[in-house]
């Protein structure tokens, strides 16, 4: 099983990114369905520093069923943040055919965060980590390409207020001034 | 009314409008070229010349050309020669090719000839143009020290036509398990594979699981299905009780010897005769010019008995007397470790021969049941060819894997003959002459005529004990397989498969039978069906059938497919049909590897498919060939249009198959890259210059995408 892990680096100004590198996680050739879903496994996490003053408002999370490097599918499986409380990607068709296993060529996919999602996240997002698992619903491999981690910072509460109050201070101190003079 | 009359012709026309579904018509973008191996191991160019003497026998190549396979070479071994720094891709056929792009990955059967055989991956970065190496497992053999002959390693008969089934990231890989004995009987060979970046064969061993080869497999019968046979192909004399030529089983004359008595010269009756009494065997060998063996020197077991007659005048020992059933010839074969059992005969009657046969069969040796038609000869002095008795087809299955196995083909009475004769217990019945006499059968005359029997072939398919394979382990449920065609995306897995039946079109009537080759000489019996088939593991295979309009295994025609072989591959076009690239071939080649030609079909439900691109449009051909076609009888040039890629190169002038078409960008793609083996025509002798990887990009026209 590939080991992933991830990293942070400077996005948009107010945005950060933190990616997981290709996964193939290890062959199941049991064709039973009644054996599955298989136990959580874990991708990677992401890693990430939130500049202090700042918060997240926003993201997303996007990567590709199947890889480039081993396989261009995978199997249908479920992908989870937030210690499995959040799926943000599906690709459970595979039985069929139907989504994500016939094309050749990996496939694209992507979840934007609710806001109810980033208050479940909050102690997560606070500590710069987030967990990424999957979970096997059937044979044969899981294999994903980069997943990327993108989370839309603003300045928080607390120091917009500070912001606004010294701002709210000069103009009091300049039309006092004005004033005596 | 008029608005509904309206509306009608507005349908009707709108259908009648309707174009059909387009199919491609494909044209080649650039010129096929000998694609490059960087690294991996020793390639031809790296051997001397390398010619055939005899046989297998060679001289030069790599075990001792100018340089040698194996360093230092000869018997003193050494090491394989790695290839470095990059060359062209040979001895390499049977590509698989995964990916879409410019980036492939593929997979290759490496088979220096006499050497040894493995699996090989490589990866392209320019859409098959050129390789760079990644592994090689499934090795046949160690190669060094190395010899021409390399029979006590088993030669190249390893694991080969490898072919993946790709689903939901997980690879299966299959292959054909080549031992004599083994190939296109057993299940296919198959790993589950567990890829590693780079490492695509990662998981399997260096050797093949088989352990080291032997010259004589277990399961190796003479010639594989040809259980027991007489060809008759030389000797002349009396009394022969000949011996097969193939396996073993005996041939007895049946009621010539015999003590009836016959009045001849009295016929009709009241008139004065002379009465003889008995005839002694004295069957023979002799020359009989006809049936499957059309040369001058053909010769046949003839079934008479004109000795040993008292009483002054001469009987033949055909005699009118004689029980119905009790006179003809018996063959005893055992089918021990065989099933589905099939007989076939050539039967030739002179003119005063007895004009009708039945066979009968045992399965104790000694009760005898009737099976098949009762047979009219054809007029005398002529053959009735391949008569074939197919137990399988009518349901018996008591001869298969049976010690007493039996067949009889015995004189009947003929139930047309309306003359006086002599008088069975009801009906006025009795033996008739093959001739007839002025369109009417008349009575056997007692004192001359014969039977003779060419071409006795036994036929079954072999009972083999498994491999027992854990893992890798056999595939069952595929009926004789030779490799996988292509499979279909999806699950439960669904395959397009070659099915060959090894000599198995002795089952068919003599007109649906290849002849010699114009170009080679050689003759091929196998019977090659591409079947459907279904698993839920892919192990376990339900048969679906077989698919119609790709190949047809009864045509004789040069213009007809009659083979079709693995590794093709199988694309969902933009139409919602389903194209097919495949190998295949025809009588041309006295072979049936389906080499002749790359060929394209289409179908809307992968079990009914149009050919596109046939044998005299293909997409490549190996050359030009100008014979007498068996069935016009008209000389034909094959093919008759030029081949989409152009005209033919010499490395793929001898053979040309394996086509592997994969899309030429990831999505909506009008072209392809299409990876495919080819031979040099001078491979049979100088095998310097064959199983070479080609690469040439195809065009839909724009018209028909790959989404």
């Amino acid at each position: 099983m590939a080991l992933a892990f991830g990293f942070a680096r400077p996005s948009r100004a107010n945005d950060i990114q933190s990616t997981i590198g290709e996964f193939n996680g290890a062959p199941s050739f049991d064709f039973n369905p009644a054996d599955y879903p298989l136990a959580p496994v874990s991708i990677g996490n992401f890693s990430f520093t939130i500049p202090t003053g700042l918060g997240v408002v926003g993201g997303s999370i996007s990567g590709t069923f199947g890889n480039t490097d081993v396989s261009p599918d995978t199997a249908a499986s479920d992908y989870f943040i937030d210690n499995g409380a959040i799926k943000v990607a599906a690709c459970d068709d595979a039985l069929t055919g139907a989504a994500c296993d016939t094309s050749g060529t990996p496939t694209a996919w992507s979840y934007s965060f609710t806001s109810s999602d980033l208050s479940n996240l909050a102690t997560e997002l606070s500590a710069g980590s987030v967990d990424f698992t999957v979970v096997q619903n059937f044979a044969a491999a899981v294999a994903t390409g980069t997943t990327t981690l993108d989370l839309q910072l603003s300045p928080e509460p607390a120091s917009v207020l500070m912001f606004c109050g010294g701002l709210a201070g000069i103009v009091l101190l300049r039309r006092s001034r004005k004033r005596q003079a | 009314m008029k608005i509904g009359l309206l509306t009608l012709g507005v349908c009707a026309s709108l259908c009648l409008s309707a174009p059909a579904l387009a199919q491609v018509s494909w044209t080649a973008t650039t010129s096929p070229i000998i694609t490059s191996l960087a690294g991996g191991p020793w390639l031809l160019q790296q051997g001397g010349p390398y010619t055939e003497v005899s046989g297998t026998t060679t001289v030069g190549g790599p075990y001792d050309g100018t340089v040698p396979y194996c360093t230092p070479g000869g018997a003193s071994g050494g090491t394989p020669i790695a290839n470095t720094p990059a060359g062209q891709m040979q001895p390499f056929y049977f590509p698989f090719v995964t990916g879409r792009g410019l980036s492939l990955q593929g997979f290759f059967d490496y088979r220096p000839r006499d050497i040894t055989e493995a699996v090989v991956a490589a990866a392209s970065t320019d859409g098959g143009q050129t390789w760079t190496f990644q592994q090689q497992v499934e090795n046949l053999n160690t190669v060094c020290p190395q010899s021409d002959a390399n029979g006590t390693n088993g030669n190249e008969n390893g694991e080969g036509h490898p072919n993946i089934i790709l689903y939901g990231g997980g690879h299966i890989l299959y292959l054909l398990d080549r031992r004599n004995g083994h190939a296109d009987f057993d299940g296919l060979v198959m790993h589950y594979l567990t890829p590693k970046v780079a490492l695509p064969l990662y998981g399997l061993s260096s050797m093949t699981e088989f352990g080291p080869p032997t010259v004589t497999a277990s399961h190796s019968p003479a010639t594989p299905g040809i259980i027991t046979q007489w060809q008759f192909p030389t000797g002349v004399g009396t009394n022969t009780y000949p011996l097969p030529n193939i396996g073993s089983g005996t041939a007895n004359p049946l009621g010539m010897n015999n003590s009836y008595g016959y009045p001849v010269g009295c016929n009709p009756p009241g008139t004065s005769c002379t009465l003889f009494t008995g005839s002694t065997n004295s069957e023979d060998i002799t020359s009989t010019t006809g049936g499957a063996d059309q040369s001058y020197s053909a010769k046949a077991w003839r079934i008479r008995g004109p000795g040993g007659n008292t009483g002054g005048a001469t009987g033949n020992g055909w005699n009118t007397q004689a029980p119905q059933y009790t006179q003809g010839a018996q063959f005893l074969v055992s089918t021990v470790g065989y099933y589905n059992i099939v007989f076939q005969y050539d039967w030739y009657a002179t003119a005063q021969g007895p004009r009708n046969l039945q066979a009968q069969y045992t399965t104790d040796g000694s009760t005898w049941t009737n099976v098949g038609p009762l047979y009219v000869a054809p007029g005398g002095d002529a053959y009735y060819p391949q008569i074939v008795i197919n137990f399988a087809a009518l349901g018996i299955h008591t001869v298969d894997n049976n010690t007493h196995f039996g067949i009889q083909l015995v004189s009947a009475y003929d139930p047309t003959f309306v003359g006086s004769g002599t008088p069975c217990p009801t009906t006025a019945c009795t033996y008739t002459a093959a001739k007839l006499t002025a369109g009417a059968p008349t009575q056997l005359n007692n004192t001359s005529g014969n039977w003779r029997f060419d071409e006795i072939n036994v036929l079954g398919t072999p009972a083999l004990t498994p491999n027992n394979l854990t893992l890798p382990t056999n595939t069952t449920g595929l009926t004789n397989p030779d490799g996988i065609l292509a499979s279909v995306p999806g699950y439960p897995f669904k395959i397009l498969y070659v099915s060959k039946t090894l000599n198995g079109d002795y089952a068919l009537p003599t007109n649906q039978q290849c002849g010699a080759s114009p170009t080679s000489g050689k003759t091929n019996h196998d019977f090659v069906q591409v079947r459907i088939a279904t698993s839920t593991d892919g192990i376990h295979w339900t048969d679906q059938g077989a698919v119609a309009g790709l190949n047809d295994p009864t045509t004789v025609s040069y213009s007809g497919i009659r083979y079709a072989a693995p590794n093709g591959t199988l694309l969902k076009l933009s139409t919602g049909n389903w194209g097919v690239f495949f190998g295949g071939g025809n009588c041309l080649d006295g072979d049936s590897d389906s080499f002749h030609a790359i060929l394209y079909a289409e179908s809307s439900n992968l079990t009914s498919w149009t050919v596109v691109n046939g044998i005299n449009n293909p997409i490549a051909s190996v050359s030009t060939v100008t014979a007498t076609d068996p069935v016009t009888l008209q000389s034909v040039t094959i093919p008759a249009n030029a081949p989409v890629v152009g005209a033919t190169q010499d490395w793929f002038s001898g053979r040309v198959y394996g086509p592997q078409a994969a899309p030429a960008t990831t999505s909506n793609s009008s072209l392809v890259n299409l990876v495919f083996s080819g031979y040099n025509s001078t491979y049979s002798a100088d095998i310097s210059d064959y199983r070479t990887i080609g690469q040439v990009q195809l065009s839909t026209g724009g018209g028909v995408t790959i989404p």
